[in-house]
């Protein structure tokens, strides 16, 4: 193939409907099989440079990680910022050996890469950070760690409020997955903007959660929760599902409940549920006419 | 140029920008959005559809897709994985996959773009980016200052 437009879709059908046109005015010319004989001998000398940026951005989509898509930058010139432009942004879990906290050197990374993201790039369909948040022996407020871990907070904020700004209005996949101990407290960027589909919550203080239900605007556009090694202190589990009524899939796994407590899971939308590990001495009562599936495992 | 089986399907002509032609059933075509957007258009009525971006050994390949795809249905997904795994094996090398890529985004045929792109993944993953420049042929335009730049900029993903 000598040369291929590497324009957009879009494009292409308008020259092609023109195309058409113009093919109308010839006659009809032989009919064949679906096999039929091939007139000319087909060359393929296409290279992914020939590609467009779109398909090449679709292509990196693809890769393990957006580490792959980094290391692409160095093919050559084009493929450079290429992978800032990604519609799905999934950054991997880091951890500091001292710390459970985002190492800085991820953070700045992550500052700098949204910092950098062009404004015509693709609209975010997917966004993941894994932010383990706080530290465990907790307290220490004059300390270094802790003020970092204020400032990890300040930068998770900002971060959930680019993706939900920078979100597609039709595919809206906001995938977060943070834990969360002790001193920590729910991003306030979560629980204002009714966007965020999917999330998954582990290491958590029950009070933490509580706090979702603030004011009126309860993550109405979630679907998809997974509580793991859950602290309740006072509150009851049931109370917490509550705060989700649109939830279709519920994993609740490796969590401690309060003495005798009955834990209800009422719900009309919910489909998945899953239930692991559970330590409680009290009784479970599940009524969901809808669900397909149910794993529980003790 | 119209014609109807003996099933009463619809048949439409696709032709290869070098000018090899295709009869295949409406609904295996249509599978391309593109060809679909055609054919509401009223286009498809008269003559052939000529594709002028696709070359004809390519377009045999989708057509071979779209037909496979349009006659299985969901029950029959794994089979279908097990279909889709050989038939990007027989695509034979990167730049098979690549005019195949290139086709499967004119035509806007969603599940081939995806199909092909996980496997033009998977292709570069794990190979430095010198190995990817000589399998596509990519001019390295990078002076060794700027390379080295890339590299110290996003460190972070090279640790």
């Amino acid at each position: 193939m000598a040369a291929v437009d590497p324009q957009p879709i879009k494009i292409n059908r308008l020259a092609l409907s023109l195309l058409k046109c113009l093919g109308q005015f010839k006659s009809a010319t032989s009919i064949s099989t679906a096999t039929s004989t091939p007139t000319a001998t087909a060359t393929a000398t296409s290279s992914l440079s020939d590609l467009p940026d779109d398909v090449l951005l679709h292509i990196l989509g693809f890769l393990p990680s957006i580490k792959e898509a980094i290391q692409a930058s160095l093919i050559s010139r084009r493929w450079r910022n290429l992978w800032l432009r990604l519609p799905q942004l999934l950054f991997p879990a880091t951890h500091n050996r001292r710390l459970w906290d985002m190492d800085r050197k991820s953070a700045l990374f992550i500052h700098r890469a949204l910092a950098l993201r062009p404004p015509q790039s693709p609209q975010l369909h997917k966004f993941y950070l894994h932010h383990v948040c706080g530290y465990q022996d907790g307290g220490y407020q004059n300390s270094r760690p802790y003020q970092e871990s204020l400032q990890r907070k300040r930068d998770l904020e900002s971060w959930i409020s680019y993706a939900i700004n920078n979100q597609s209005d039709a595919l809206v996949l906001l995938e977060l997955h943070f834990s969360t101990y002790n001193c920590f407290e729910f991003p306030a960027a979560l629980t204002n903007a009714n966007v965020v589909k999917s999330l998954k919550i582990t290491l958590c203080e029950c009070r933490l959660l509580g706090r979702l239900s603030l004011g009126s605007a309860r993550i109405k556009s979630l679907t998809s929760l997974s509580l793991e090694k859950i602290t309740f202190g006072n509150y009851r589990a049931d109370e917490i599902l509550s705060l989700f009524d649109n939830l279709i899939s519920f994993s609740f796994e490796d969590s401690f409940l309060q003495d005798n407590s009955v834990v209800k899971i009422h719900s009309l939308k919910l489909k998945e549920l899953n239930l692991g590990f559970i330590r409680c001495s009290g009784s479970l009562e599940i009524e969901c006419p809808n669900l397909t599936s149910l794993v529980m495992n003790y | 140029m119209s014609i109807t089986t003996e099933n009463n399907e619809k048949m439409i002509t696709l032709m290869s920008s070098d000018g090899e032609e295709f009869v295949v059933e409406e609904a295996v075509a249509a599978q391309s959005q593109t060809i679909k957007h055609l054919i509401e258009d009223g286009c498809s009525t008269e003559g052939s559809i000529p594709l002028p971006n696709v070359t004809g050994r390519v377009l045999s390949e989708v057509i071979q897709y779209c037909k496979k795809h349009s006659s299985s249905d969901d029950k029959e997904e794994k089979e279908l994985e097990a279909w889709d795994a050989e038939f990007v094996k027989a695509a034979d090398d990167h730049v098979a996959l690549t005019d195949l890529m290139m086709a499967a985004n004119f035509l806007d045929i969603k599940g081939l773009l995806d199909l092909v792109a996980q496997t033009l993944a998977n292709m570069i993953t794990g190979k430095s980016p010198e190995e990817v420049r000589r399998m596509w042929n990519i001019k390295n335009d990078f002076t060794p200052e700027e390379a080295e730049k890339v590299r110290k900029e996003n460190q972070w993903a090279f640790e």
